[in-house]
C-alpha cells in the first residue's frame, strides 16, 4: 500500500514539475519574472565563495572586510551597465546553486566552470574566462621536472574531490597522490619537499607564484580541454541572459579579464605588511576562541558538578546515568562529538542552529565529562571523617558540602581545573572544521588569501601559547595564595 | 535518654552487632569495653545513626531515630560526638571550627558564640589558641578542641569513639580531666574506652562487648572486681 502511494507521489511530482516547465517556457519569452524583480528592487545579488583568489577573496581595508577579485570587478560592471546596486552574498561553494533556486540571490559569479550536472540546475552565459589546470614545482626542480613522464612515481598533492585530484590519477603514471581537504595544504606540502609537485587552475597557481618565488609552473600540460568560466543564472530568464551576455561580449572584446586580473593581483598584494594586512582576522579569532573556551569551562564546570554529584549519589540509577555520561564522552574523540552534535542537530533534532553555537555545545558537553571527574575525584579526596564530623552536628549534606567539604575540595579541584581550562583553549580549535571563526579557522582563511600557507600557522600557534601560558600564570599565582592560607 | 532494642547490623555477611539491647539513663557515664572488632564503636555510631542499622531501634528522647522521615538533622544537634581522629576542619581556624555549625544552624547571635567559643576554650584549657588553625595544634590539644566544639551545640548526651586512642600517653591525661570535668558536671556520655582507670574511676556503668554482643553490664567495682562471665574475666586478666 506503501509502496502505491510512493508511486503516486511520484507521478503526481513529475507530471506537476511537466506542467511548471511548459508553462513558464511559454511565457518566458515574452516575461521573465527574475528580471522584472531586480529592476522593481533595484539591487543585483551576487552570490559568490569567496574563498578562492584571485577570482574572489576577502581584503581588509582599515579594518573593514571588503570583497575583491575579477569576479567582484565584473560583477561591478555588470551591476553599472544595468543601472543596479550591487549586493554580494558570501556562501559556501556548494550552497551556491541552491540558494538560486531557491531565490536568495540572482545569479552565481564565483569561477564557476560548467558541468553537465549543473547544467541540469540551472542556465550559464557565454564564458568570459577559459580555466586550465597546470602543474606547480619548486623552480629549481623546474629543468628536470618538464614533461608529464617526469612525474613518474613522483608525489603529488591535490585537493580533495577535485578535477585536479582525476588528471592526477589518471594521466601521470604510478604517481603517489596525496589528496588533502584545503588548497593551501597542497602548496605547503610542495614547499616543504613533501610533495614534488601540486595541481591546481592556472589563475590561482599564478597568484601563489607571486607570494612564493620558490615556486614556479612546470611545463607539463594535461591532456583535458580548457573548461569555460561563466556566470550562472535561474532557468528561463531571457532577458537576464540577454543583459549578462552583452556585458560579457563586451569584456572579452576589450580583454577587460586582463585588467581585472592585474587590479586583483593589486589588491591581493597592496597595503603594508603581513600584520597590518590580516591582524583582524587573528583578531576575530583570538576574540572567538577566548569567548568559546570560556564559556566552554563556566558551563562545563556546572554541569560538571551536577553531573559529580549525580556520580556521588546514593541513587544508584543517577549515579549509573553519570557513569554512563562520563565513560561515553571520555571515550569518544572531541572531533566526532562536535561532529554529532554540529549534523544531529540538524539532522535529527531538525533545529537550525549556527556553527558557534553548536561547537559551544559539543565543548560544554565534552568539558563537563573531565571536570565531573575533576570535582569528584576534589571531593573523595577528602577524608570521610569531615562527612561524619559535620553530619554529627547536625548539618544537613548540603550545608556539609557547601562548607565543610567543597572548601577543602576546592584546593585539589583549582589547579586540575585550571589544567582542563588550557586544554579547552587548545581543543577548541577543533570546531574550526564546522567553519566556527576561532583562531585556527582564520589562520585557514589568511592562508587562502595571503597565499602564505606558513605563517598564518605560526602565528595561530602563537596565539594559542599566549593565551595557555598566561592562563597557567595565572592559575600559578592563584595557588600560591590559596597555599598561604594554610 | 537513649534506648536501644533489638540492634543488628550486618556489613555484608558480618554480623557485626547481634540483637543489643541496652538504656542509658540521663546524667548517667557509661563506659564500652571489649576487644577490638567486638563492634562497640558500630554500636555508638548507631547511636546518632552513622550507622544505619540493619534490624532494631534506637529512641532518643522518646524520638526512634530508625523512623524513616525523622527530623534527624535536628535530633543529631543534640548528640555530640567525638571521633578517634579528632576530625577538626583544617580549613577554618579553632575559633571558627566551634561556631561553624551554631552559625550555621543559627542557633545564637554571632557575638554569643564567640563568646560561648572563647567560654569552651578556657574550659578545655586552650583560650590562646583560639586564632591558629588545626595544623598547628598537637594531638591531645586537637581533641580537646574537638570536644569543646561539640560542646558547643549544647548538646544533650556526648559520644566519645575511643578519644585518646590516637593520642601520645603523656598528653593523654589532659583530655581525660577534660572528659572528667565534664562528667561531674552532670553530662550524659558514652564512652567507648581502652582506658580502663578512666573506666574504673568516672563510670556509672561499664558495659563489656565482644563479637557483637553485651557480654556483661554493671558497675564498675562489680564488673572489675568480680567479672561473672569467663570472657570478661579473660579480657579483664589481659588489660590490666
Amino acid at each position: 500500500m506503501k509502496y502505491i502511494i510512493k508511486v503516486f507521489l511520484v507521478f503526481i511530482i513529475l507530471v506537476g514539475s511537466l506542467l511548471t516547465n511548459t508553462q513558464n517556457n511559454t511565457h518566458a519569452e515574452e516575461n521573465d519574472e527574475h528580471w522584472k524583480k531586480i529592476k522593481e528592487s533595484g539591487v543585483l545579488r551576487v552570490g559568490l565563495s569567496a574563498d578562492y583568489a584571485p577570482m574572489e577573496f576577502e581584503k581588509n581595508i582599515n579594518g573593514k572586510t571588503e570583497y575583491a577579485g575579477v569576479d567582484i570587478e565584473l560583477a561591478k560592471k555588470i551591476a553599472k551597465d544595468n543601472h543596479l546596486k550591487l549586493k554580494i552574498i558570501n556562501m559556501q561553494f556548494d550552497s551556491l546553486l541552491g540558494a538560486l533556486k531557491t531565490g536568495k540571490i540572482d545569479i552565481i559569479i564565483s569561477g564557476m566552470t560548467t558541468t553537465p550536472e549543473r547544467e541540469k540546475e540551472v542556465n550559464f552565459t557565454k564564458p568570459y574566462m577559459m580555466t586550465n589546470n597546470i602543474m606547480l614545482v619548486k623552480i629549481k626542480e623546474k629543468s628536470h621536472l618538464k614533461d608529464i613522464k617526469d612525474f613518474k612515481n613522483k608525489r603529488i598533492a591535490v585537493q580533495k574531490g577535485t578535477d585536479q585530484e582525476k588528471i592526477a590519477k589518471t594521466e601521470i603514471e604510478n604517481a603517489d597522490v596525496t589528496s588533502l581537504n584545503k588548497l593551501p595544504e597542497t602548496i605547503l606540502s610542495v614547499k616543504s619537499n613533501k610533495a614534488d609537485g601540486a595541481i591546481l587552475e592556472k589563475p590561482v597557481a599564478e597568484a601563489y607564484i607571486k607570494q612564493n618565488p620558490e615556486l614556479a609552473f612546470s611545463d607539463v600540460t594535461f591532456n583535458e580541454e580548457k573548461k569555460p568560466t561563466c556566470i550562472a543564472l535561474p532557468k528561463n530568464s531571457p532577458i537576464l541572459l540577454k543583459k549578462l551576455n552583452q556585458t560579457i561580449d563586451e569584456v572579452n572584446d576589450k580583454h577587460l579579464i586582463d585588467q581585472y586580473m592585474t587590479q586583483a593581483s593589486k589588491d591581493m598584494q597592496d597595503d603594508g605588511n603581513f600584520y597590518t594586512k590580516y591582524k583582524s582576522f587573528f583578531i576575530k579569532g583570538i576574540k572567538n576562541t577566548i569567548l568559546i573556551s570560556i564559556i566552554g569551562v563556566v558551563l562545563g564546570a556546572i554541569l560538571g558538578a551536577f553531573i559529580a554529584l549525580m556520580k556521588l549519589s546514593k541513587i544508584k540509577p543517577l549515579s549509573w546515568l553519570a557513569s554512563i555520561y562520563i565513560e561515553f564522552l571520555r571515550g569518544t574523540p572531541l572531533l566526532v562529538q562536535v561532529f554529532i552534535v554540529f549534523f544531529g542537530t540538524t539532522a535529527a533534532l531538525g533545529l537550525d542552529i549556527s556553527a558557534l553555537i553548536c561547537g559551544i555545545i559539543a565543548l560544554v558537553i565534552n568539558a563537563s565529562a573531565y571536570i565531573a571527574e575533576i570535582f569528584r575525584a576534589g571531593i573523595n579526596s577528602i577524608d570521610k571523617g569531615q562527612t561524619e564530623t559535620a553530619r554529627s552536628l547536625g548539618l544537613s549534606y548540603n550545608q556539609t558540602m557547601r562548607s565543610v567539604i567543597m572548601p577543602q575540595a576546592i584546593k585539589n579541584i583549582l589547579p586540575a581545573l585550571g589544567n582542563e581550562f588550557v586544554t579547552l583553549i587548545k581543543e577548541s580549535s577543533i570546531v574550526s572544521t564546522i567553519g566556527v571563526g576561532e583562531i585556527m579557522f582564520n589562520a585557514q582563511v589568511v592562508q587562502g588569501i595571503s597565499f602564505d600557507p606558513f605563517t598564518p600557522l605560526l602565528i595561530a600557534a602563537g596565539m594559542y601559547f599566549i593565551l595557555t601560558f598566561t592562563l597557567s600564570r595565572i592559575m600559578n599565582f592563584i595557588e600560591g595564595r590559596m597555599m598561604a592560607s594554610d | 535518654m537513649i534506648k536501644i532494642k533489638n540492634l543488628n547490623k550486618k556489613f555484608g555477611n558480618n554480623e557485626v552487632l547481634k540483637d543489643i539491647n541496652l538504656e542509658i539513663q540521663k546524667g548517667e557515664v557509661v563506659a564500652i569495653i571489649g576487644p577490638s572488632g567486638s563492634g562497640k564503636s558500630t554500636l555508638l555510631r548507631c547511636m546518632n545513626l552513622l550507622e544505619i542499622p540493619t534490624k532494631g531501634q534506637v529512641i532518643f528522647e522518646g524520638n526512634d531515630l530508625t523512623h524513616k522521615g525523622i527530623q534527624l538533622d535536628q535530633l543529631r544537634q543534640k548528640i555530640g560526638m567525638v571521633f578517634q581522629n579528632f576530625n577538626l576542619f583544617p580549613h577554618k581556624k579553632v575559633k571558627d571550627n566551634i561556631i561553624l555549625a551554631p552559625k550555621l544552624l543559627k542557633k545564637r547571635e554571632l557575638n554569643k558564640l564567640n563568646n560561648q567559643a572563647l567560654e569552651l576554650l578556657e574550659k578545655v584549657g586552650l583560650k590562646e589558641k583560639a586564632e591558629v588553625y588545626p595544623s598547628q595544634l598537637s594531638g591531645g590539644q586537637k581533641q580537646r578542641v574537638a570536644i569543646a566544639r561539640a560542646l558547643a551545640m549544647q548538646p544533650d548526651v556526648m559520644l566519645f569513639d575511643e578519644p585518646t586512642s590516637a593520642l601520645d600517653p603523656e598528653v593523654v591525661g589532659d583530655v581525660l580531666k577534660v572528659m572528667k570535668d565534664l562528667a561531674k558536671e552532670g553530662m550524659t556520655m558514652v564512652v567507648v574506652t581502652h582506658e580502663m582507670g578512666f573506666a574504673k574511676e568516672v563510670s556509672d556503668k561499664v558495659i563489656f562487648m565482644a563479637d557483637g554482643v553485651v557480654v556483661e553490664s554493671g558497675k564498675p567495682n562489680e564488673l572489675f572486681e568480680h567479672p561473672q562471665n569467663e570472657r570478661t574475666q579473660n579480657f579483664l586478666a589481659r588489660v590490666l
